[in-house]
């Protein structure tokens, strides 16, 4: 259907108009109902699925800062784990000890895990392939070992349990009381992060970073400063995970180094091949399948959820490269550049 | 991934020695296939973990020589058949670039635990020494088991055998000869594809082998095919991919790193592995070994 019509496009682009504005209306019908049952989730089903919605937010941002990375950049993350659990460790510790306003603290999440994220760019920037995976995976580790061993801070391998309850503004004004106010917070900072990190994509950074992924020498020779673009996509990447590591310190009110652990890591990665690399929105596709999953079918056949979360990812690897998002987007052929993701 | 308590002094060294030994083990596997065959192989641990709940299956109650060659061989067929398969689960792929590649193998990682799990059960397996090397040495007057000599003395002939096989036999020369160019190997009458599959399914038996090797020493448990992935993955960026010699010295010197910093600061030994790693990358970012050129990796 979508191949017919790009093809037809190319040879008479004005008789296409109005088919292509239906279905450009279809979509943005699409869209707006979806953000309407998003928003009208906690007044129509029950609190559980609020929380599997919450956790599914959550993952979503922490895959859509390693969609960014990967997709747009071509930099493949084994540690991504480690800027969501820099977010999550300092919302953390300013909600315990600052303040209770979640603004704090997830602004202070992303410019911790931002300015890591732009230190460990500046050493791994210049790294391709398994030596890009390798060092991303041993910074992951260090913080994975900090988290656990740097007791006074981060409670060891306990964790902080007890984050108190988090409010927009002060403790009196705006408390997040209700575990549909904090879904309608976490809803609202995916939505606006996701439209940001959009924007990004499209802008003449995001080009230039596709660019970079596909011919780095190219644009070298044409005078660009690739290492600088890789450093700063890393940075940017890094602070969106932070930001999801700060909305996970407040809707779970618990940290704990599993949040800084391979597993999750490897866990983010599942979530972006299921959904789509570079599609953004695959992001929270993929982590609502692996959240599902991990939640819900996986009550049938207990312990289970790994076995075929590893099925599904190498199901999809070979017949949908591009993921779901991919699926949805049609057949049409891809050029070649964006395969070779490993830059 | 203790090695036991160990006050720090020259039987640190030799029980260094003993994990780089087994590291290279491990990392001469991978290398192979990273080198050979181009394709990062995330399940290289699995492996390990199949060979290494193998040994407890087959000399969990006590085996002797005869049971240890025994369960090797058993490991060595395993092994090459799950390198095998992986092999032809890659050809799909062939056209796709590194990642998809890599990524059908962290896949294959993921469902192999599940189903090792399944299996073997999530208890955690310490499997003894075989009967003759269960007992112990003096080594600089401090007691030393003998099965650690004899795990470094494996580590240099299988290292000594890999060098021997690849740089002076005509089978090393044609898998060599893969990797220069597919093309003028096939035009020789040698079918590349089967040239890759024997590399996968050599790798894989390395890896299952050193599960065996290793299991008195690293134990059979959930989660050893991270760890030991992770430590070979060290090695061959340490050492350089794709380089035998660089697996052979960065297991050394990973071994001693790692033995020394589980003695000398417990709680900081992970830092200090991978902080190795890292000096090695920002000095050489290839690696002590690896070939100049960054667009192979």
């Amino acid at each position: 259907m979508s191949a017919t019509t790009a093809s037809r496009r190319q040879v008479a682009p004005q008789v296409q108009r109005s088919p292509d504005g239906v279905r450009r209306r279809v979509r943005v019908l699409l869209v707006l109902s979806l953000l309407g049952l998003l928003f009208a989730a906690p007044l129509l089903v029950d609190s559980f699925t609020v929380v599997l919605l919450m956790q599914i937010l959550v993952f979503g941002l922490l895959a859509l800062s390693l969609d960014f990375l990967l997709g747009q950049a071509g930099m493949a993350s084994l540690g991504q784990a480690a800027y969501f659990a820099l977010g999550a460790y300092t919302a953390a510790i300013i909600a315990s000890h600052v303040t209770v306003s979640v603004v704090v603290g997830a602004l202070a999440g992303m410019v911790v895990a931002g300015f890591a994220a732009l230190v460990t760019g500046f050493f791994t920037a210049r790294s391709h392939g398994i030596f890009l995976l390798m060092l991303t995976l041993a910074f992951g580790h260090l913080v994975h070992s900090a988290a656990i061993s740097w007791t006074d801070v981060t409670g060891g391998s306990n964790g902080m349990a007890g984050i108190p309850r988090p409010s927009l503004l002060t403790e009196e004004q705006g408390v997040l009381g209700h575990d549909a106010f904090v879904y309608w917070y976490l809803l609202v900072v995916a939505l606006l992060t996701y439209l940001a990190v959009r924007r990004i994509s499209r802008s003449t950074f995001g080009v230039t970073l596709r660019a970079t992924q596909a011919n780095e020498e190219r644009m070298r020779s044409l005078g660009h400063r690739t290492v600088a673009y890789r450093v700063a996509a890393f940075g940017l990447s890094g602070a969106i995970a932070g930001l999801a590591g700060s909305l996970s310190a407040v809707m779970h009110r618990f940290v704990s180094p599993a949040d800084a652990s391979f597993a999750l890591s490897i866990l983010v990665l599942v979530m972006v091949i299921i959904g789509g690399v570079g599609s953004l929105w695959g992001a929270f596709v993929g982590a609502a399948i692996v959240v599902v999953v991990q939640n819900q079918i996986a009550a049938f056949l207990p312990g289970r959820a790994l076995l075929l979360l590893g099925l599904l990812f190498i199901v999809m690897v070979y017949v949908a490269p591009r993921g779901i998002a991919g699926l949805v987007a049609g057949r049409r052929p891809r050029r070649r550049e964006e395969q070779e993701v490993v830059g | 991934m203790s090695l036991g308590n160990l006050d720090i002094s020259a039987v640190t060294v030799v029980n260094g020695l003993a994990m780089g030994a087994l590291l290279l083990l491990i990392a001469g596997g991978l290398s192979l296939i990273y080198g050979q065959a181009r394709v990062l192989n995330l399940a290289h641990g699995t492996f390990f973990m199949v060979g290494a709940y193998l040994a407890h299956t087959m000399m969990g109650a006590g085996a002797g020589l005869m049971g240890l060659a025994a369960t090797l061989l058993v490991a060595a067929i395993v092994g090459a058949l799950m390198g095998g398969l992986l092999s032809l689960a890659m050809r799909p792929l062939s056209g796709r670039g590194p990642l998809d590649q890599a990524l059908v193998t962290l896949g294959v990682a993921l469902v192999a635990a599940e189903i090792v799990s399944t299996i073997w059960g999530n208890d955690v397996h310490s499997i003894g020494a075989p009967a003759p090397f269960d007992g112990s040495v003096q080594v600089f007057g401090s007691s030393f088991p003998v099965y650690r000599v004899v795990v470094i003395g494996l580590g240099v002939a299988v290292a000594a055998a890999i060098y021997w096989g690849f740089d002076r036999t005509n089978y090393g020369a044609v898998i060599r000869a893969g990797v220069e160019d597919r093309g003028m190997l096939a035009a020789t009458g040698r079918n590349p594809s089967i040239v890759v599959t024997s590399v996968f399914a050599l790798g894989g038996a390395l890896a299952a082998v050193s599960g065996v090797i290793g299991a008195p020493i690293l134990g059979a448990r959930p989660g050893i095919d991270n760890e030991v992935l992770i430590l070979g993955l060290i090695v061959v960026v340490v050492g350089g991919l794709g380089s035998i010699k660089g697996a052979f010295v960065g297991a050394v010197l990973i071994g001693q790193v790692q033995v020394l910093g589980v003695a000398i600061m417990p709680a900081a030994a992970s830092f200090l592995l991978f902080a190795t790693m890292g000096l090695m990358l920002l000095v050489r970012p290839t690696g002590m070994f690896g070939a100049v050129s960054r667009r192979h990796a």
